[in-house]
């Protein structure tokens, strides 16, 4: 009952206020998009953020799509033809004893820019084939991108990296007597039209064919392809340099920030405030050591304790949020919540209680606690930012959790693949405005919270 | 002990250290060698000007101020310097009602819950809503289930003095300190109040100390009084005899200190105790009134005079009047 009348001053507070309103909703919409993240991108997915061989179906460095609303739709998306969209024939000339395998795919493009990347995967079964892969322009212009034997098992041609691939095209081009541009990359002479010359290269939309012709003395081979052509953006928030999907990293980032963030505040306020009022409720000896340890941890440097306690023991985010509530067992709100308590002390009711026969502990837990927790309230939601933001500091310096994909994490990895100087926005600046939206959101609550803290703002 | 007296108290001292840095601590001498019986049922008036050391008295009769030295017997019981733990039963007997009714109340319980706090903490009743009920119902707050469910901050002074009587009372206590609990008061709900404890001491044969400054409400709710300076009393006796016919000086100048209604009388000069009551570190040898009284003898400044017995049942502390 006591406590409650505490928790309906905040609520009020809140509710009542514009601020509050507005911190409230932001809050409420990250704790949705939060429900969402584990409901929606499994538990998996975020677990294999180190793993590079699960996102190499996407793009690298991939602009977000909402990006293309801008543009006019001018940047292609990825586009990935499984071995389901190949044709397939294949037969056997007993007379040589070859076997033929034959694997056609149309791809139609419709951009405004060239694709990032191409990637073909060949799986091959049986013995080791001979293999050509050529390339159809919408104008009939054929290209053959790569001859070569493969053996059996899975084999990729990185078009776009791979010098072979780039002489492939070059001869091809000069039988066609067609001209030969030095050094455009292949994933770019491939969708433009070479029987003209270009002040500005630009693609041909239209549709393309790719044809794959295996050849192998094996009866039994077959061949099984699966063609990337990699986009420039993706999904609701990029790519980074490693391909991960940011979406994942940033949805997944925000319940990580909001239970770092929370139960550091929630915990810190809390014992700070107890052990307050336990200082000056019993007083004395206990006071005057627990105000002389305060001292001391309010003069320790916070910050870099916790830095050496993180290069030394290279500690997991939890273990992580336990240094941040051992070092801040004792702080401000101890000091706080022990002058407030002697203040609440001094009240009537209190002697009065004492002299109806109340236990000390019950004063204390019925009478003064439930009175220091408007203030305890303000000071959980006031102090989350700075939590949110400490770990988010850490991991930038390179000491946060190096498995769990954080927000922190990820400017960190954007700061140290280069996102600063080759201007790759997204890659910063989603992870930052998702931080700063969370403490605003807070401070916001925290503003209409003043009012329960201090009396003087009080309507009523 | 008589056992008319339900509370005596002798030579009782309450003095407070004020500690300094490698001197001699000061005392402030908040209570100096007080004495008093309290007889069952009855209420004794305690009345001096701010800063006497009545609360102080009040407060350590109930053990929330510990006595320096003295003895408090309590219905034949020595309660001066047992531990707290021992104390329980102590604290269902006797009860405090405050002055400031604004801060006697805990703003976070509703009224019900004040009133039932006692009940819970002495384990008393099977039925506590009865108890609750009844008290509320002695108190004349009405209709009962409009205020159980009310916080302090919404009922009015005296409302609220009214539920802080009913949880002094609702223990059932045979001793209450009632201190200055109309001071902070309307004037219109005073005597009101005054009356509500007059008639609640009758049926429940509560014996009061009734701590005020203000000689006027003495009449309404006192059978005798002490009149306290600079920590001790100074006079007692019958409210009767004591206000129709002061003996020590400090009486008599309380006493005309009283505003006088009456208009025939305004350009009469009133005979006013110059200067100003003493500090109570330092508390002038010799009678403490001595600074001020108009009838300053030299033995006044060298002797302090002890309180004796005049007539029946009056004392005074004065060489006026020693016999």
């Amino acid at each position: 009952m006591s406590a409650s009348r505490g928790l309906q001053d905040v609520a009020d507070a809140v509710l009542r206020s514009k601020t509050g309103l507005v911190g409230l909703s932001i809050l409420v919409a990250m704790v949705i998009l939060s429900i969402l993240a584990l409901a929606y991108v499994p538990f998996d997915v975020a677990r294999e953020w180190n793993n590079p061989s699960f996102w190499q179906r996407n793009p690298r460095l991939a602009l977000p799509s909402w990006i293309n609303i801008f543009l006019g739709g001018r940047l292609p998306e990825t586009i990935t033809l499984s071995n389901d969209s190949f044709r397939k024939y294949s037969y056997y000339l007993e007379t040589v004893g070859l076997k033929y395998c034959i694997l056609e795919a149309d791809l139609s493009y419709s951009y405004g820019d060239f694709p990032s990347e191409l990637r073909l995967l060949l799986y091959i079964k049986g013995e080791e084939a001979l293999t050509t892969v050529r390339w159809i322009q919408p104008n009939g212009v054929d290209l053959t991108v790569w001859k070569g034997s493969f053996k059996r098992g899975s084999n990729t041609i990185y078009i776009s990296r791979q010098i072979d691939v780039r002489e492939f095209i070059r001869d091809s081009l000069k039988k066609l007597n067609l001209t030969i541009p030095s050094t455009v990359n292949p994933e770019v002479i491939l969708f433009v039209d070479n029987t003209m010359v270009h002040s500005e290269l630009t693609p041909v939309n239209g549709r393309y064919r790719i044809k794959i012709e295996a050849v192998s003395s094996d009866p039994y081979t077959d061949v099984e392809a699966e063609f990337i052509v990699y986009g420039r953006v993706y999904g609701l928030a990029g790519t980074d340099d490693k391909r991960r999907d940011l979406f994942v990293g940033l949805v997944w980032g925000a319940p990580i920030a909001l239970a770092f963030g929370l139960i550091a505040a929630i915990a810190t306020s809390l014992l700070q405030t107890l052990i307050g009022s336990l200082s000056a409720w019993y007083g004395g000896f206990i006071d005057e050591a627990i105000q002389r340890v305060t001292d001391v941890y309010m003069i320790i440097p916070f910050l870099p304790i916790l830095i050496t306690i993180s290069v030394i023991y290279r500690i997991d985010i939890w273990t992580l949020l336990l240094v941040v509530v051992g070092l801040s067992l004792f702080g401000g709100a101890t000091k706080t919540a022990r002058s407030m308590t002697f203040q609440i002390m001094a009240e009537q009711y209190i002697e009065a209680a004492i002299s109806y026969g109340a236990s000390r502990r019950r004063i204390l837990l019925l009478y003064i606690l439930p009175r220091l927790m408007p203030y305890t309230m303000a000071n959980i939601v006031l102090s989350v930012p700075g939590y949110v933001f400490l770990e988010a500091a850490l991991s930038v310096l390179g000491l946060g959790d190096p498995m769990m994909p954080t927000w922190g994490k990820i400017i960190s990895d954007a700061y140290s693949g280069g996102a600063v100087v080759h201007g790759l926005w997204w890659w910063i600046l989603l992870p930052s405005a998702l931080i700063i939206l969370t403490a605003i959101s807070f401070a916001f609550l925290g503003l209409a919270l003043d009012k329960v803290v201090n009396p003087r703002l009080r309507e009523r | 002990m008589s056992i008319a007296n339900l509370l005596e108290v002798r030579n009782l001292r309450v003095w407070f250290p004020i500690r300094r840095l490698f001197k001699e601590p000061l005392f402030v001498r908040a209570v100096d060698g007080v004495s008093f019986d309290l007889r069952r049922g009855e209420t004794l008036a305690i009345v001096g000007e701010s800063g006497c050391g009545k609360t102080t008295l009040g407060k350590a009769c109930l053990r929330l101020v510990e006595p320096t030295s003295g003895s408090i017997l309590y219905d034949g019981r020595d309660i001066t310097s047992i531990p707290d733990k021992e104390l329980k039963w102590y604290r269902r007997e006797a009860q405090i009602i405050y002055q400031d009714p604004f801060s006697s109340l805990n703003p976070f319980f509703t009224v019900y819950k004040i009133l039932e706090e006692p009940l819970i903490v002495n384990e008393v009743g099977d039925d506590r809503s009865e108890l609750v009920y009844k008290a509320l119902e002695d108190v004349k707050l009405t209709p009962i289930e409009e205020f159980v469910g009310k916080y302090p901050h919404m009922l009015s002074g005296g409302q609220r003095q009214r539920v802080a009587i009913a949880r002094a009372l609702i223990l059932k206590p045979r001793f209450v300190v009632a201190d200055e609990p109309v001071s902070m008061l309307d004037v219109s709900v005073r005597v009101e109040i005054l009356y509500l404890l007059k008639e609640l001491q009758e049926r429940y044969g509560i014996a009061f100390l009734y701590i005020t400054h203000d000689i006027a409400t003495v009449k309404y709710f006192s059978d005798r009084i002490g009149v306290m300076y600079a920590g001790n009393f100074v006079e007692s006796g019958l409210i009767k005899t004591v206000v129709s016919d002061p003996l020590h000086p400090y009486t008599k100048a309380l006493i005309e200190a009283i505003p006088d209604p009456d208009p025939k009388n305004r350009f009469v000069e009133r005979k006013v105790v110059a200067g100003e009551p003493p500090n109570p570190i330092d508390i002038p040898p010799g009678c403490r009134f001595h600074p001020r009284c108009p009838y300053a003898m030299p033995v006044c400044r060298e002797r302090e005079p002890i309180l004796g017995e005049v007539e029946k049942d009056r004392y005074v502390a004065c060489w006026l009047y020693d016999r």
